[in-house]
């Protein structure tokens, strides 16, 4: 396991809890789950354990943290357990930038509030930006998922809100669906 | 590169959340114990749930509810087939709505009403302008019966049709959350689409809409 790329590993992780959600037998869908509700208890206790060890040193130990809250694998794994030491607003902002960096130049993420479980985010796109609206909403959401789960609520700004158009009187060319 | 924070592990929060879950059922009000299936009152300026017992929803639905200018307050119980919304087809295909799925409610403090789109993190919104909203009511008449803040008009398109309810709001909240902790993937996955499907015929049965 300490050889796989972690992306990879996450990935069958997808597959293997879809697959147990498909089990046709409610019983043995429930023990699979109930084993992985285990061992991720057990896991992210042993993951609190070591933060509170290295804590105990005293400052001695915030590089530390700090290197361990900056590894790709162990951040994900301490914010999936609620315990990464950067707040909600530090993550989405440095998840944020992480995804501008793929966005065509001129384009800008920017967190605008954060107050859990709510998140603001304001757009800047250049002018003829190629990037699609819908693929770049979905893509502002997955790093704010994964960064900072504790929110729920999102706000886009900046993204052309296209729902105003629907608003003009329909055509007479029989819109009305059954 | 990989950056901070993004090996993508949201589909274990679902694992997660049935294990935490059953420790933080507590009344916001009082404090008292919740059983799974409890129940809700909306506060409407921060735009959430309050978690609260029966006794506590009792209490305010007395006659002095004004006194907290509405602060609290507690869900509708109808549930309302209607019929389909006057959208067309190309209409909806440019609001690049996730899922095919959106639910629609008027926030009184914010003075105007709110669109939200779940997704993978939850829901997303978008405001509506007061201009659009009368648009919109002007060719759907039933939505100005929405009640503010309580209420919302969940709609789904499902192969070119357009299924519409008026719900209480707690339930848009909870299929959002459910639809967070089943999606996998681009589009969500089938265990998404299979969820929205067995929500929808539950709203239909309370709703009492022929199947």
């Amino acid at each position: 396991m300490s050889d796989r790329d972690p992306v990879h590993v996450a990935a069958d992780i997808e597959r293997a809890i879809t697959s147990l959600n498909t089990i046709a037998d409610p019983d043995a869908a429930e023990r699979g789950r109930e084993l992985a509700q285990l061992l991720m208890s057990l896991y992210g206790a042993g993951l609190a354990r070591v933060l509170e060890i290295l804590r105990a040193e005293g400052p001695a130990a915030a590089t530390t943290i700090e290197r361990l809250a900056a590894d790709p694998l162990v951040s994900s794994l301490l914010t999936l357990h609620d315990m990464h030491p950067h707040p909600a607003a530090e993550r989405i902002a440095r998840a944020l930038s992480a995804l501008q960096q793929a966005l065509p130049a001129g384009a800008a993420l920017r967190l605008v509030s954060c107050v859990i479980p709510r998140a603001q985010i304001q757009v800047s796109l250049a002018d003829h930006s190629p990037v699609a609206p819908d693929t770049l909403r979905q893509a502002i959401h997955r790093a704010v998922a994964d960064a900072a789960p504790e929110i729920t609520a999102i706000d886009i700004d900046g993204i052309p809100v296209r729902l105003l158009q629907i608003l003009r009187p329909p055509s007479a060319a029989g819109v009305r669906s059954a | 590169m990989i950056t901070p924070g993004s090996i993508p592990l949201a589909p274990l929060r679902q694992l997660l959340a049935r294990t935490t879950r059953a420790a933080q059922e507590q009344c916001e009000l009082c404090g008292g114990a919740l059983v799974a299936q409890h129940r809700h009152l909306v506060d409407a300026a921060a735009r959430r749930l309050v978690c609260a017992c029966d006794a506590c929803i009792t209490l305010r639905q007395g006659a002095n509810m004004d006194h907290e200018a509405g602060r609290l307050r507690p869900l509708p119980a109808r549930y309302v087939h209607c019929p389909s919304m006057t959208i067309s087809p190309a209409q909806w295909d440019t609001l690049d709505i996730p899922v095919d799925l959106a639910f629609v409610f008027v926030n009184s403090s914010a003075g105007r009403p709110v669109a939200c789109y779940p997704g993978p993190a939850g829901a997303i919104e978008s405001a509506l302008s007061l201009a659009a909203w009368s648009s919109l009511a002007e060719s759907n008449p039933w939505i100005g019966s929405l009640a503010p803040d309580v209420e919302a008009l969940l709609v789904r398109r499902v192969t070119g049709e357009y299924r519409c309810f008026i719900v209480p709001i707690d339930r848009c909240y909870e299929l959002a959350g459910r639809i967070r902790g089943a999606w996998s993937g681009i589009g969500g996955g089938d265990d998404v689409r299979l969820l929205i499907d067995r929500f929808f015929d539950e709203i239909a049965a309370l709703s009492g809409e022929a199947s």
